[in-house]
């Protein structure tokens, strides 16, 4: 307890020793806060994949069911089948279910299956279809009986639809892709639905670097604040050595004070993430936004972070305050930092020849085993090693800017660099690390904006429907009452409002549909002249422009279903609903390019941009925080010299030239650096990960805006430590009078 | 250097006739409730060395201050030359004292990251002096003060005698015409504190600026050709030195 006194008399008496030590419990709080809410939401995506991936149905107890009329349900299992809907853009994932009055199977978040003709919809979707008129969307899924509850759904802004059906009209769906989780296709006998934590391995790759990114400005930011005061704290502790106070007990009062410090700052960190706990869920990461419950961290992790931040923050202090050797005569001499040498570059190219390496094998599509580790190890040994060259490049830049200073501020600051090039770069390494990320995922999210849609003669409107047919059976009396249901039912769509023509393209033998021209030209299929008939080739989704052909008399089965439309999302909507509603044994539900393009593209847009945007945020936050903390440290360590220098009629404008050049210098000296291997390791990552499928192009100019307000924030952190360089050099404030 | 004169007056009259290079009368400064000074009059001559002595807590740097315009006295006036160094606002002041004036204090008052030489220059570079030419004085100052071999040291590298000196070559680069020197020995051992000494006195003699210094040290006092001792804020017995 004598310890604790003693460490209250001389650590928190004084305005000046109460702000420091509230700025470091403050920059503690904020570390501890985003680190708590990194693992809730590492741990919230975990437990939300299993929630999402059960209407995959391979991950329960299952067995396939070729003929989905001849199949029955018992008390113990289901028949289901799950099929990819779209809606305004929208994936709907619908989850068919044939089930006995007396069923024991559970569906997640729903409990006993519906009833044939009812549904339950997940409160998004619900919302939607009383948003929209029944014909657009309603209609598709009968009565509504309730709601699908958390367990069953990834977040707040799932479309799922849980619909009871009958084996007749079970639909045996194609595959089909929801987000991150692949919808098996397929008609199923199912005991029991469960879903798994997918193995995605490109998405942890991006979950992890994105942690890193906003780790790291955090680690800095809570290695700065605790240096906060250093000097002036060294006077203290010195003044305890002079009446006698050991070396060992020193370091144990400084031990103390930062121990009790980053506790306050803990405990303060855990009730500001339980604050933000709400914002945090508004954030779209990957398949939308989390359930606040997703984000939420278990009581022992709770206890882990503290006491490990509390413990590790509480060692380095005691360790530091040894290592300074305070001796009973005051602050000593000042420790001039070791000159750092080009030793500190290796990392730095280490990791570029890393992330290359690994890139360059993958490019040749000879893949070293676990290349999203490697790339992972590239990504954090680059970033290592621009923390680790940063000081080097900075001391080199400081020597050569020393010689051509001409004024004071230039005098002061270089100096000042080539003594304490670690400790200036420190200052800005937060930013640096973020003007590095800003590179990185800008340069990554411009691999979804190469792939825009396209619309030219050789493409379907976007906004056109394509629906597969299941092939008619071999019986012919069967198939020929198949093809004039088909018939019948492209005809009954035609007539819906918004829909200005169908054509139905039967089987070719070879590849590809045939139809006749009249309704290729139709639907705006381009048509050679003078055929009857056109083979159109090339996938309707496809990367590459169809291809048409004349063509003979066709087979007559009809295998695709083609609706036009006026463009409309009502029309486009109202013409979906009425082909899933017309009874057609379709092999897929029915989309539009557009629909294919946007789940293409939302996946990879959704995990790397918001991921992206939300580390750029935070890193560039946390690092203008850092900024200013750290030039504000820098001036009041100083305070007493440059109060004398300010007696002696420097102005302040002085001192604020003195601490913008210690802050644009070595953001200066690396910002070209960052941003280079920003882009370098975006293109590695994207064509390490994908084997080349995808690669990076020109940057938008949001990065410019993202970049020029990381500056901004920077200038602005410099700015506002203008006020305290003002008043702490003030000749009070040197207490010499 | 005997004492063979003492006064009791708390201004002296004016040396030879010719009128004072910094003159202060009826000078009054209160921090709260506490007043550091109750009517302090004096007058300092070109090339004069005045040691102000007392107590702790009696005021002397607080007088100090005032008269390099570094504090402002409640009551009072001080001139400089023919400038009222009262009447000017903070920017003035700052601008007389880069320009004029020159400081010497008792500790932590060279920017540990600059060498010696560079600590030097930063005075002559505030007052505008090209880099190189601030350098050649510089170094020319630390070379009269016998310190040439120590230009391209950190503070850190010195002994405090040395770091002192670098301080008094600071305070003279400019060519002041008066020197302010706060317990300039304060921090110093007997031997380290004469070598300071000699080299300020012997400097501004040689340059003809006046010093004004506060000293706890009889033996410091005694390079002065002045003493003043001030007591509860107030000059109680002036002396001369021969």
């Amino acid at each position: 307890m004598r310890l604790f006194t003693l460490t209250r008399l001389v650590t928190a008496e004084g305005r000046g020793a109460a702000g420091r030590l509230v700025g470091m419990a403050g920059g503690i709080a904020v570390g501890v806060a985003l680190l708590l809410l990194l693992l809730g939401a590492y741990g919230g995506i975990t437990s939300r994949s299993e929630r999402l991936s059960w209407p995959d149905l391979h991950h329960g107890e299952l067995t396939q069911v070729p003929d989905p009329a001849a199949a029955a349900p018992t008390a113990g299992s289901v028949l289901a089948a799950t099929s990819l809907e779209h809606f305004d853009g929208r994936e709907i994932v619908r989850v068919d279910i044939v089930a006995t009055p007396d069923s024991t199977v559970v569906v997640p978040g729903v409990g006993q299956p519906p009833a044939a003709g009812t549904y339950h919809a997940s409160p998004a979707l619900t919302a939607l279809i009383e948003a929209n008129p029944t014909d657009i969307l309603g209609s598709r899924y009968g009565t509504r009986a309730g709601s699908i509850d958390e367990a069953g759904l990834a977040g707040p802004d799932s479309l799922v639809v849980v619909t009871g059906t009958t084996t007749e009209n079970l639909r045996s769906s194609g595959y089909g892709r929801a987000g991150s989780v692949l919808l098996g296709g397929g008609a199923w006998s199912v005991t029991e639905f469960r879903g798994v934590s997918y193995p995605s391995s490109n998405y942890r790759t991006i979950t992890i670097i994105g942690a890193i990114a906003i780790l790291l400005p955090v680690l800095i930011l809570v290695g700065i604040v605790t240096r906060l005061g250093a000097a002036t704290r060294a006077e203290r502790f010195a003044a305890l050595r002079l009446i006698g106070a050991t070396p060992r007990r020193v370091a144990a009062i400084a031990a103390t004070e930062t121990g009790v410090t980053s506790l306050v700052g803990a405990l303060a960190g855990v009730a500001l993430a339980w604050l933000l706990i709400p914002v945090a869920a508004l954030v779209e990461i990957d398949d939308g936004r989390l359930f606040r419950t997703d984000l939420t961290v278990p009581p022992s992790t709770v206890l882990i972070v503290v006491a490990s931040v509390v413990a590790g923050c509480t060692a380095v202090a005691g360790w530091r305050t040894s290592r300074a050797r305070i001796g009973p005569l005051g602050g000593s001499r000042e420790r001039t930092e070791r000159r750092p040498t080009a030793l500190g570059i290796v990392p730095l190219i280490a990791g570029v020849v890393v992330l290359l390496g690994a890139t360059t094998a993958a490019l040749r599509h000879t893949p070293l085993p676990h290349t999203d580790r490697i790339l992972i190890a590239g990504f954090v040994l680059l970033l290592v090693g621009l923390m680790a060259a940063g000081p080097v490049l900075t001391y080199w830049i400081a020597r050569i800017a020393a010689r051509g200073a001409h004024r004071t501020a230039g005098v002061i600051a270089m100096n000042r660099i080539q003594q304490h090039p670690r400790a200036t770069f420190r200052a800005v390494s937060g930013l640096v690390a973020a003007i590095f990320l800003v590179s990185v995922f800008s340069a990554g999210i411009t691999t979804v904006a190469e792939e825009s849609l396209t619309e030219d003669s050789a493409h379907l409107s976007p906004t056109t429907l394509i629906a597969s047919l299941s092939s008619p059976p071999d019986d012919a009396s069967a198939a020929a009452s198949g093809i004039t249901a088909v018939t019948a039912a492209a005809s009954r769509i035609a007539r819906t409002d918004g829909v200005t023509a169908t054509a139905i393209g039967y089987s070719h033998p070879e590849s590809g549909s045939v139809f006749t021209a009249a309704d290729a030209a139709l639907v705006g299929l381009p048509t050679p002249e003078g055929a009857s008939h056109i083979q159109v080739t090339g996938g309707f989704f496809g990367d590459g422009p169809l291809v048409t052909r004349p063509a003979a008399t066709p087979d007559p089965r009809p295998g695709i279903l083609v609706v036009a439309t006026d463009g409309t999302t009502h029309s486009v909507e109202r013409a979906r609903t009425a082909i899933l509603g017309s009874k057609l044994d379709l092999s897929s539900p029915p989309r539009t390019q557009a629909d294919h393009e946007s789940a293409r593209l939302h996946t990879w847009a959704d995990r790397y941009a918001n991921l992206g945007h939300l580390g750029v945020l935070v890193a560039t936050l946390i690092s203008a925080v850092s900024l200013a903390v750290s030039s504000i440290a820098a001036i009041l360590d100083r305070k007493r010299v440059l109060g004398l220098l300010r007696l002696m009629g420097m102005p302040a404008s002085t001192v604020r030239r003195v601490i913008v050049a210690e802050a644009a210098l070595p953001l200066a000296t690396v910002f070209a650096l960052c941003v280079g291997l920003g882009i370098l390791t975006a293109w590695c990552l994207i064509a390490g990960l994908t084997e080349g499928r995808r690669t990076i192009t020109w940057l938008p100019p949001s990065y410019y805006l993202i970049l020029a307000t990381s500056l901004a924030l920077a200038a602005t952190a410099v700015i506002s430590t203008f006020r305290t360089a003002r008043t702490s050099t003030t000749i009070e404030a040197t207490r010499i009078g | 250097m005997n004492k063979v004169e003492t006064i009791s007056t708390s201004a002296r009259a004016p040396e030879g006739g010719s009128a004072p290079l910094l003159r202060a009368r009826g000078l009054r400064l209160a921090f709260g409730l506490t007043e550091a000074l109750r009517g302090v009059d004096l007058d300092c001559h070109a090339g004069e060395i005045i040691a102000v002595t007392g107590p702790s807590g009696s005021g002397k740097s607080t007088l100090l201050h005032v008269l390099a315009g570094v504090l402002v006295p409640d009551e009072g006036t001080v001139d400089y030359d023919t400038v009222r160094l009262t009447d000017l606002n903070e920017t003035g002041r700052s601008r007389l004292r880069l320009d004029k004036f020159g400081f010497v204090f008792q500790y932590g008052q060279l920017l540990p990251d600059l060498t010696a030489v560079d600590n030097v220059t930063i005075p002559l570079l505030l007052a505008g002096v090209k880099r190189r030419e601030a350098r050649r004085r510089a170094d020319s100052w630390l070379d009269r003060l016998g310190l040439a071999e120590c230009s391209r040291k950190l503070p850190g590298q010195l002994s405090g005698g040395q770091a002192q000196r670098v301080a008094v070559a600071r305070a003279l680069a400019t060519t002041p015409t008066m020197l302010f020197a706060d317990e300039p020995t304060g921090s110093l051992d007997s031997l380290a504190a004469e070598t300071v000494m000699l080299a300020l006195t012997e400097a501004a003699r040689d340059a003809n600026t006046a010093v004004i210094l506060t000293t706890h040290d009889p033996r410091t006092a005694a390079y002065a050709d002045w003493e003043v001792v001030v007591r509860d804020g107030q000059i109680t017995v002036g002396g001369a030195y021969r």
